[in-house]
């Protein structure tokens, strides 16, 4: 019956309040900060840059008292997935890494070993595991209200613009807060069909057709519940005189300090960093 | 109202957006079939929805918040590049919206149903031209997986974007008999 205790599975990234220096960063920075290391990792073409750049997120990590194998945790699922990109990339290595300056390692079997796609899988891995570690830092060390305001503040400028910053942070917000339900709500429904004797096993894999219907009275009343939630809520907003988020005044106000502007500039700084130096 | 989005619009795109979460983090959004990969999505079906029901840029949100949040979720480590995981995602709820309001004339049915082909097409070919453009796949790796996943999870998102939008259109109009 566990595999239908839908609750505890929807945590992306669980909150570790551990009272670091980090913690106490406006989530303004630290949101600043993850998308500048990301686009970091994401765009940095050196397998050695990428390398430091990870060496950098675990010291982060450790400064921030997040337990490593907590931050790690999400890896053990991932790695057959790895291997089989890996296996493929050595398989397809003259199609996937080739230019000048690539030779043949060793050929074993049917897998090219060339040095280009030994640097094309590492590349993978680390930075891989260098997003891993960043996306743990980020949620355990920022909790989703804070997340939710940081968001608001930092989209809030483009109001005036006319782009609809405050909506769509209000949209993430409410997003966090629909999540458990529907998956209360999804585990219910589960429960339910299975106890009027629905198969959602049904078919195996070849009857897919069978089995996607088969999905059919999960997901309508699965959809058609969350769409009534949506409705029942806009109401309820536009009852209280929602009218959009110009002009919109907060009870809680953030604060910036100089930590958070060195935090932003240092993150910055090592990104470009990253990208532009070729080890 | 001075924003394009009402208060209708912000809710149902919360509530796809959860649906897409929930989907993917329980598993429920993996329906098993005989291909390497083991199961086609029906993750990306929110965002059609989106489109189709509350419009496009409703469509382009709750895709890229499925495209965050499979970005977040590490169990499948290609999609740990935004690039691949994001930026696409953003393209099936706006094809799904255009391919429901130019085959409109065709009928619900019709309409509907070649929304979910279109953003199910969208979201195989981008995300797979992605990691093809991003160099971690081949062109011909992923040309493969492509159409053996793709094609039955195209099946499979008709099979269930195209009674919940009837069945919610009925409740919409209040009409109580069956039009299928």
């Amino acid at each position: 019956m566990n595999e239908f205790e839908f609750l505890r599975r929807v945590n992306i990234g669980i909150y570790l309040p551990t009272g670091s220096w980090m913690h106490r960063l406006d989530p303004r920075a630290k949101l600043l900060s993850f998308l500048f290391l990301v686009a970091g990792a994401t765009f940095a073409p050196s397998v050695v840059v990428n390398l430091l750049l990870l060496s950098f997120v675990v010291l982060l990590i450790a400064s921030a008292r997040i337990p490593l194998k907590f931050a790690f945790a999400g890896i053990r699922p991932a790695i057959p997935f790895l291997v089989a990109i890996a296996l493929l990339d050595l398989l397809f290595a003259p199609s996937v890494a080739s230019g000048p300056g690539c030779f043949l390692v060793r050929q074993l079997w049917v897998f090219s070993v060339t040095n280009c796609v030994l640097n094309l899988i590492a590349l993978i891995f680390i930075r891989f595991g260098t997003l891993i570690l960043l996306t743990s830092l980020l949620t355990s060390t920022t909790s989703t209200a804070e997340m939710g305001l940081g968001m608001e503040n930092l989209l809030s400028p483009l109001n005036s613009i006319g782009f609809p910053g405050y909506e769509l942070a209000l949209i993430f917000s409410l997003t966090f807060r629909f999540v458990p339900s529907f998956a209360l709500e999804a585990e219910r429904l589960v429960k339910a069909q299975l106890a009027r004797g629905a198969d959602f096993g049904e078919g195996g894999r070849w009857k897919f057709v069978r089995r996607a219907k088969a999905m059919l009275p999960l997901m309508v009343p699965f959809f058609l519940m969350a769409l009534q939630k949506a409705e029942v809520m806009a109401l309820a907003m536009e009852a209280r005189g929602f009218v959009g988020g110009k002009g919109r005044t907060h009870y809680r106000v953030l604060h910036f300090r100089l930590i958070d502007g060195l935090a932003i500039v240092v993150s910055f700084i090592v990104s470009i960093l990253a990208v532009l130096i070729r080890l | 109202m001075s924003s394009s989005l009402s208060a209708r619009k912000i809710t149902v795109a919360a509530a796809l957006s959860a649906i897409a979460v929930v989907l993917g983090a329980t598993q429920l959004g993996f329906i098993p079939v005989p291909t390497p990969a083991g199961h086609a999505t029906i993750m990306h079906i929110p965002a059609i929805l989106g489109g189709i029901l509350e419009g496009p840029v409703v469509g382009v949100i709750v895709g890229g918040i499925f495209g965050i949040y499979s970005f977040l979720d590490a169990s499948t480590p290609i999609f740990k590049d935004p690039l691949v995981a994001i930026l696409p995602r953003l393209f099936i709820g706006l094809f799904a919206y255009y391919a429901y309001a130019w085959t409109k004339r065709w009928g619900e049915v019709a309409a509907v149903t070649f929304s979910a082909i279109i953003g199910t097409l969208t979201n195989t070919v981008f995300v797979l031209g992605m990691i093809v453009i991003r160099g971690y796949l081949d062109g011909k790796t992923a040309l493969a997986v492509g159409i053996t996943h793709g094609i039955p999870e195209i099946v499979v998102a008709v099979i269930i974007t195209l009674p919940v939008v009837l069945a919610w259109k009925r409740i919409e109009t209040g009409r109580g008999k069956s039009k299928l």
